[in-house]
């Protein structure tokens, strides 16, 4: 992409050139960069709502004491899940009606604050009976999973959806641990893979769309959790419990789960007419693809941050291409320390990896090279 | 508020997708928008950016994997093997980059490589002979040998490594030559742990952040200096949160801990030399080199170190009256609202200088 890039006026002047939009934009535009200022970068955003959980763990000592005062000779052991609600409907309602910055952050720490009342207002439901069977578990889960589900599409802001996705992926983790089925963690990977890429590929139909208040923060959550699940097959932690097994059984399942988005998004990415490239070329790319999938057999989260690469290269996203980075050094890193495979295997796994992308590097580069060489003669 | 007329506003990626979805572009419209504004990869751009990645991540990836060789000590490897690999591909990368001239980012992979062949040679020395040495000479050894690489190759990617080697260096020599009772009590765990464990030594943290403070000092004024190779900002960042942790960590345990003993009374100078660096941080990075990510973690230590000092004053008064229900409802109330007001304070004084900044673009 270019290194000067062209004005604001200059883009929207081409567009109504081409009729794609109507004259007299200017206002509109003017608008939107006013509001596109007030926007603040991610980094803050993940300050203030780290800043708004633990405020929130005060006003659960705040609001939970009361509630409990206030309703517990009313409602007995549901006083917790009745106030929890009352927090959240409020909160809600507050983040509503009032879109200062102020109650933004208040808002959001009562909610973070209802949601563990509810956490706990639902065990305490269960006779209080702390996690003693998987019953108690699936209903404490369900619960918290269906009231982010519901939060996520009523609370208008960014930073709760956002946080409401993660967690809603947590609880599903959760639940397929306690029910003793880790196999499905595979399937969890893929489903999540291929919801992030086929988000990503969907981009610009979904702005003109009502659902474009919901895209970045499902986007952005789907990829977080989705890291984060996929961190779980280096199963370093915990090896004195000998979870290895039962934590991510089979990686080269979700090797193959994610070589087929690999190869998915290589054809999606390689389709684009803005993207010409010849029958050979896709070829090519698709057997170093292949290649590359098997070589990396125990390395799923290698694979996927070339696809989370690829994606944000493909949608011209920054932060996508710095998120994927950043998981691979840390993928990397876990990977080396990680306990299901000896080191001798990783090396083979990694020298094996490392010197075919090298090929392919040398590969392009030669080829590069040659095309100058018959440009200037 | 006040807009720069249109035609002064560049059309970055980030910016043309806002506007696509506060204006409901349509897809065709998004799409040609995001190609007019040269975000739409063109198949040069996706070969430069595929060359790239598969250099980097080819790079990275061999190099822990010979890292990995190495550390599972195949007995069935004789010694001299162990010895003449790493050094044998260090030599060759090096007469490779050398041979290419260190103005290009293959050369500066291949010092990359080099470098870490280096410290991998150093450890199988050590492995073979049993010298005895402690672990930490290893990492001042490598330090030093990489030196001249780092200086000669002008790659900010070198420059971590040797930060990091000397930073683990001095951790070690902290730990098992200055006080060795205190690396006894982490014996049991991994390395990593280990390592995390000596960070808690707020003495030896005191150390580290003075260390980094002058790094990151000399590094920015370099780059004022408009020293091109140091204008990318991901060395100073991560030099950056690793002054500020440690310093608010070393302040917000004067705040909670009595530190007793003599070593650790010099502790009580950490809050002094964190309000310098913050104040000095916040006019630097307002002023001179303008960076936001680095004024919001600034801003958001003050959250936290003044949020310490409200809770302890909560703690200790509630020590001397006793608190009751209606005291614990009081004080929970008090220090979460604290903490949203702190929170809304930055948030706004971030956006002041953002929007300040935008208009002096």
């Amino acid at each position: 992409m270019k290194s000067t890039l062209p004005s604001i006026n200059t883009v929207f002047t081409q567009l109504q050139q081409e009729g794609l939009i109507e004259n007299g934009w200017q206002p509109d535009v003017r608008s939107g960069l006013t509001e596109e200022i007030e926007e603040s970068p991610w980094y803050i955003r993940s300050l203030i709502a780290f800043g708004a959980w633990i405020a929130s763990f005060f006003f659960l000592g705040f609001i939970g004491l009361l509630g409990w005062a206030v309703f517990d000779d009313l409602l007995g052991k549901s006083a917790l899940l009745v106030f929890s609600l009352f927090c959240l409907v409020s909160a809600t309602l507050l983040r509503t009606k009032k879109s200062q910055e102020f109650f933004a952050q208040v808002a959001l720490a009562i909610t973070l604050a209802g949601e563990v009342l509810l956490a706990i207002g639902l065990v305490i439901q269960q006779n209080y009976n702390f996690f003693s069977s998987n019953q108690d578990e699936v209903v404490v889960l369900l619960g918290l999973f269906v009231s982010q589900g519901i939060l996520f599409l009523v609370y208008p802001d960014r930073t709760l959806r956002f946080l409401a996705i993660v967690a809603m992926i947590g609880e599903t983790i959760i639940l397929i641990y306690v029910n003793h089925v880790p196999l499905l963690v595979h399937g969890i990977l893929f489903l999540l893979a291929i919801v992030f890429t086929l988000l990503v590929l969907a981009e610009q139909k979904i702005y003109s769309t009502k659902a474009a208040e919901f895209f970045n923060p499902l986007k952005y959550g789907i990829l977080i959790g989705l890291l984060c699940v996929m961190l779980v097959s280096t199963a370093y932690i915990l090896p004195d419990f000998n979870f290895k097994n039962m934590i991510f059984p089979k990686p080269w399942i979700s090797t193959l789960g994610m070589g087929g988005v690999l190869l998915y998004a290589l054809l999606r990415i390689t389709a684009n007419a803005a993207f010409p490239v010849r029958e050979s070329i896709k070829i090519v790319a698709l057997v170093g693809a292949v290649c590359f999938i098997l070589l990396s057999w125990n390395a799923p989260g290698l694979i996927l941050s070339f696809v989370i690469l690829l994606l944000g290269y493909h949608s011209a996203n920054r932060i996508v291409i710095g998120i994927a980075i950043t998981f691979f050094v840390i993928f990397l890193t876990a990977f080396f320390y990680g306990i299901e495979v000896s080191l001798l295997h990783k090396s083979y796994t990694l020298i094996g990896t490392g010197s075919f992308l090298l090929l392919a590097w040398y590969i392009l580069h030669k080829q590069a090279g040659s095309q100058e060489v018959t440009r200037h003669a | 508020m006040e807009i720069q007329p249109l035609e002064n506003l560049p059309a970055t990626s980030s910016r043309v997708r806002f506007l696509a979805q506060f204006l409901k572009l349509s897809g065709p419209a998004f799409i040609r928008s995001m190609q007019t504004a040269g975000h739409s990869p063109s198949s040069d751009n996706w070969r430069f950016f595929l060359e790239r990645l598969f250099l980097i991540s080819g790079v990275s990836l061999l190099m822990v994997g010979i890292m990995s060789f190495f550390a599972f000590n195949w007995a069935a490897l004789p010694y001299y093997y162990k010895l003449a690999l790493p050094q044998g591909l260090m030599l060759i990368a090096v007469v490779a980059a050398a041979l290419r001239g260190l103005d290009n980012p293959v050369s500066k992979a291949l010092l990359v490589i080099a470098a870490v062949c280096a410290g991998i040679g150093l450890a199988m020395v050590g492995q073979t002979y049993q010298t005895g040495a402690d672990p930490y000479s290893l990492f001042v050894a490598w330090a030093l040998l990489i030196l001249a690489w780092a200086i000669a190759a002008r790659s900010a990617g070198l420059w971590l490594l040797e930060i990091v080697l000397i930073n683990l260096g001095f951790i070690l020599y902290w730990a098992q030559i200055l006080h060795p009772l205190r690396w006894d009590g982490f014996d049991g765990g991994s390395p990593l742990e280990r390592l995390l464990g000596q960070l808690l030594d707020f003495g030896l943290a005191q150390w580290l952040y003075m260390f980094n403070i002058v790094i990151l000092v000399a590094w920015e004024v370099l780059a004022l200096r408009a020293t091109s190779w140091m204008q990318g900002r991901y060395l100073p960042r991560i030099l950056g949160f690793l002054v500020l942790g440690l310093i608010m960590a070393n302040t917000v345990s004067v705040i909670f801990v009595q530190h007793s003993d003599f070593a650790e009374r010099a502790l009580l100078l950490s809050p002094f030399f964190y309000l310098l660096a913050t104040a000095a941080g916040l006019w630097f990075y307002q002023f001179k080199r303008r960076d936001m990510f680095m004024l919001a973690i600034l801003a958001f230590s003050v959250v936290v170190v003044i949020s310490s000092l409200v809770i302890k004053l909560f703690v200790s008064a509630g020590d001397a009256f006793r608190w009751d229900f209606e005291g614990f409802l009081f004080m929970f109330f008090f220090i979460g609202g604290t903490i949203i007001g702190q929170i809304y304070f930055m948030a706004r004084w971030l956006r002041s200088v953002r929007i300040k900044w935008r208009t002096m673009e």
